[in-house]
C-alpha cells in the first residue's frame, strides 16, 4: 500500500566500520547529509572522518553503544536526522528498534517492525514457512527454553544438530552438537554467546545438515507491494558458521533450480508484505533445498550481487524508505559475469585466526578495473578488541568464475596491510584449493581442509637475510604511527628510487 | 612504507618495508610478513607462550570459566579455562596430561594477551 513520498535530507547511521562508510557513500550520491552515531572507540575510523556530523554513544562495547536503543534514538533526534540506517548486525533486525523509530517519527531504513517480528525471529519465521508448505529442516523452535525440554527435543531431532541464537545471526551463538553427552555444555556456551551478542539467550535447535551448500537469495520489496529477487549468492565457505568468502551467482545451480528457489524466496517475502532489502537463506543438498532462515536486513556480502546486476542496493534501500517504487521489473534483471567477496579480518592466520588487534600501519589497495575495496579503517586507526575485527572487504568481478578467482588471487597478493596481521594468507589458501576452484565446496569445506587453520608459511633464508639488511636501512616510524590522519602513500610498486 | 631491492646470495629480492616499534613489516612476492626477532628486542609474552608448562591468554579478553583447581590432575586436551573475546568463547585446553601447579586468574578477570593463566608441573 503506497504512502506519500518523503525526501530524506539527513540520515543517521547506527553502525560502524566499512558498512558505515558504505552508507555514507550512498548518501553522498543522493545528496543526503549524514550523522554517524558512534562509540567512543570508533572516533578514529574512516566513517567518523567522512560523516557530515557525528554523535557519540559514549564509552564501552556493543551493549553500551550500538545496541542501546534509547541512545541511538536520542542521537538521531538531537541531530535532526529524519531517518536511521541500521546497517547489519547490531539493531538492524531488532523489531523494538524499528518500532522505537516509528514512534518518534524517524524513518527506519529497513522493513516494517511487523515484518521483522514475523520473519526476523527465526522461530516465528519457521512456523509461517512451514504453514506455507515450504521445506524446512527438522528442528525445535519453541518458546519453552527449559533445559529438560531442550534436551528432550535434541534427542528427538537427532545428532548432529546445531544450537542457534533465536535473536541472532552472523555465526554467533551457534554450536554443533555431535553427541548427546556434549549437549548441556554446548547449550550453556551458546546461550552465553547469544546473550552477550544479541541481548537474548533464547535458542532453537535444528538438525545439522552436513555437507550442504549455503545458497541465499537477495529479495527486495517496495511500499507498493512489489517484491523482486536479485538472484543468488553462495556462502558455503564458513569458519565456525561465520562467512569468509561469498560469491554471486552460485556455481552450483541449474537455471531451473535457480528460478524455482528464487520463486520460493519471493513467496516467503510477499507473505510478510516485505519492504526493503532482505535475504532468504537455504541449504542445498543432493538437489534438495531447505529453508534455513530469512534475514531482514542488508547483508555484508551485498556487493557481489551489486556487481553481477549493476545495482546499488544501499541507494535502493534509501529510495524505497522514501516511499519510491522499485524502478524496474523482474524481467529487466539478468546476471552478468561472476563476482566474489573476501572478508578481510585482523587476525593471525597462522595461529588459528586469533584476533590481531592494534593500530593499522600503511595500507595499499591495488585499485584496477573489476576490483572493489570496502574499508572501514585507514592508517593510524586502531582495530579494537571491543568489536568485530573486520578491516575491509575485497570484491572482484570478471566475465567468468575462473577469471574472477584469478583476479581475486592477484588482488589479495598485491594488497598490503601493515601493522596488524590479516587473514590474507588464509583467503589465498582457500581460493587456490582444488575443491573451491571446482565450485563443489560445501559448508564442511573449512572443517575438512583447514581444521587447524593455516600451517605457518616457510620463510626462506634469503627472505630472512633481506629482512635483516632492510631493517638496517629503514628508520623506525613509531612517532608517525601515532598520527591519526591518513597520509598520502606513494604507490609502492613504482621502481625503487634508492636507499635512505 | 618504502620499496627496497637488495641482492641476497646472488638473487635480487625486492620488497616493501615498514618499521614501527622495532617490528619490521615486509611485503614481498605477494605475501606479508612481520619480523619481531630481526631486532634484538625482548618479546617476553611470546617467549612465555612457547613454554610448555604455561597456559597463557592468546588474546585480550575476559575469563568466564575456571574449570580446574590447584593440584588437580588433568588429561591432554581437557578444558582448563574458558574466556570470552569479541563475543566468541574460546576454550583453553591442557597441552598435555599434567597436574595443575598454579592458577593465576579468576572468573571475571580482564586479561591481556600473553597473561599467564595456568601453570602446569
Amino acid at each position: 500500500m503506497a504512502g506519500k513520498q518523503i525526501k530524506i535530507s539527513k540520515l543517521a547511521i547506527a553502525n560502524r566500520g566499512e558498512v558505515a562508510v558504505r552508507i555514507i557513500r550512498a548518501c553522498q550520491e543522493l545528496g543526503i547529509q549524514t550523522v554517524l552515531l558512534h562509540a567512543e572507540a570508533d572516533r578514529n575510523s574512516k566513517a567518523y572522518r567522512l560523516a557530515d556530523e557525528t554523535f557519540s554513544l559514549g564509552e564501552g562495547g556493543s551493549s553500551q553503544t550500538y545496541l542501546d536503543i534509547p541512545k541511538n534514538i536520542q542521537g538521531a533526534l538531537k541531530t535532526g536526522a529524519q531517518a536511521i540506517h541500521p546497517g547489519f548486525g547490531f539493531l538492524s533486525e531488532n523489531a523494538d528498534f524499528a518500532q522505537a523509530c516509528a514512534k518518534v517519527g524517524i524513518i527506519f531504513v529497513g522493513p516494517k517492525p511487523e515484518s521483522i517480528r514475523m520473519l526476523g525471529d527465526k522461530i516465528s519465521a519457521r512456523k509461517i514457512l512451514e504453514k506455507m508448505g515450504l521445506p524446512t529442516v527438522r528442528g525445535y523452535h519453541g518458546q519453552d527454553q527449559d533445559v529438560q525440554t531442550l534436551r528432550k527435543e535434541a534427542l528427538r531431532i537427532g545428532f548432529p544438530l546445531i544450537i542457534k541464537a533465536a535473536a541472532g545471526g552472523g555465526g554467533r551463538g551457534m554450536k554443533v552438537v555431535r553427541e548427546a553427552e556434549q549437549f548441556e555444555e554446548l547449550l550453556g556456551s551458546a546461550q552465553r554467546e547469544a546473550l552477550s551478542g544479541f541481548g537474548s539467550s533464547q535458542v532453537f535447535l535444528e538438525r545439522y545438515l552436513e555437507g550442504a551448500k549455503h545458497i541465499e537469495f537477495q529479495i527486495f520489496g517496495d511500499s507498493f507491494g512489489k517484491v523482486l529477487h536479485f538472484f543468488d549468492r553462495e556462502c558455503s565457505v564458513q569458519r565456525r558458521h561465520q562467512k569468509i568468502i561469498e560469491e554471486a551467482p552460485s556455481p552450483s545451480l541449474s537455471t531451473e533450480l535457480r528460478l524455482k528457489m528464487a520463486e520460493t524466496a519471493v513467496v516467503a517475502a510477499k507473505a510478510a508484505n516485505y519492504e526493503g532489502a532482505g535475504t532468504v537463506e537455504f541449504l542445498l543438498k543432493d538437489g534438495e533445498y531447505f529453508f534455513l532462515e530469512m534475514n531482514t536486513r542488508l547483508q555484508v556480502e551485498h556487493p557481489v550481487t551489486e556487481a553481477v546486476l549493476g545495482l546499488d542496493l544501499v541507494k535502493l534501500q534509501i529510495k524505497v524508505a522514501q516511499g519510491e517504487p522499485l524502478p524496474f521489473e523482474q524481467n529487466e534483471l539478468s546476471l552478468r559475469g561472476h563476482a566474489i567477496e573476501c572478508r578481510l579480518y585482523a587476525e593471525d592466520s597462522e595461529q588459528q585466526g586469533i584476533p590481531s588487534t592494534g593500530v593499522l600501519g600503511p595500507v595499499h589497495w591495488p585499485e584496477a578495473p573489476g576490483r572493489r575495496f570496502e574499508a572501514g579503517f585507514e592508517m593510524g586507526d586502531e582495530i579494537t578488541p571491543l568489536f568485530d575485527p573486520m578491516i575491509a572487504k575485497i570484491i572482484t568481478w570478471d566475465m567468468t568464475r575462473e577469471l574472477c578467482l584469478q583476479k581475486m588471487m592477484k588482488t589479495l597478493s598485491d594488497s598490503i596491510i601493515f601493522g596488524v596481521k590479516t587473514n590474507i594468507p588464509y583467503l589465498k589458501a582457500i581460493i587456490s584449493h582444488p575443491e573451491f576452484q571446482s565450485g563443489k565446496m560445501t559448508t564442511q569445506f573449512i572443517n575438512q581442509y583447514f581444521p587447524q587453520g593455516l600451517t605457518p608459511r616457510k620463510i626462506s633464508a634469503e627472505l630472512e637475510e633481506f629482512a635483516k639488511k632492510a631493517n638496517l636501512l629503514i628508520s623506525d616510524t613509531s612517532s608517525e604511527a601515532s598520527q591519526t590522519i591518513a597520509t598520502q602513500i606513494p604507490d609502492p610498486f613504482l621502481k625503487p628510487w634508492g636507499f635512505t | 612504507m618504502k620499496p627496497i631491492e637488495l641482492e641476497i646470495q646472488g638473487k635480487k629480492i625486492s620488497g616493501i618495508v615498514w618499521k614501527v616499534k622495532g617490528q619490521l613489516w615486509v611485503h614481498s612476492n605477494g605475501e606479508t610478513y612481520c619480523f619481531d626477532d630481526v631486532v634484538a628486542k625482548k618479546s617476553s609474552s611470546k617467549a612465555k607462550l612457547k613454554d610448555p608448562n604455561l597456559v597463557a591468554a592468546p588474546m585480550p579478553g575476559k575469563i568466564t570459566q575456571v574449570g580446574v583447581q590447584k593440584g588437580q590432575d588433568v588429561k591432554a586436551e581437557q578444558t582448563l579455562i574458558v574466556m570470552e573475546a569479541m563475543k566468541m568463547e574460546y576454550a583453553l585446553k591442557a597441552p598435555r596430561a599434567a597436574k595443575i601447579k598454579n592458577i593465576s586468574c579468576v572468573v571475571g578477570d580482564q586479561v591481556t594477551l600473553g597473561k599467564i593463566l595456568v601453570e602446569l608441573e
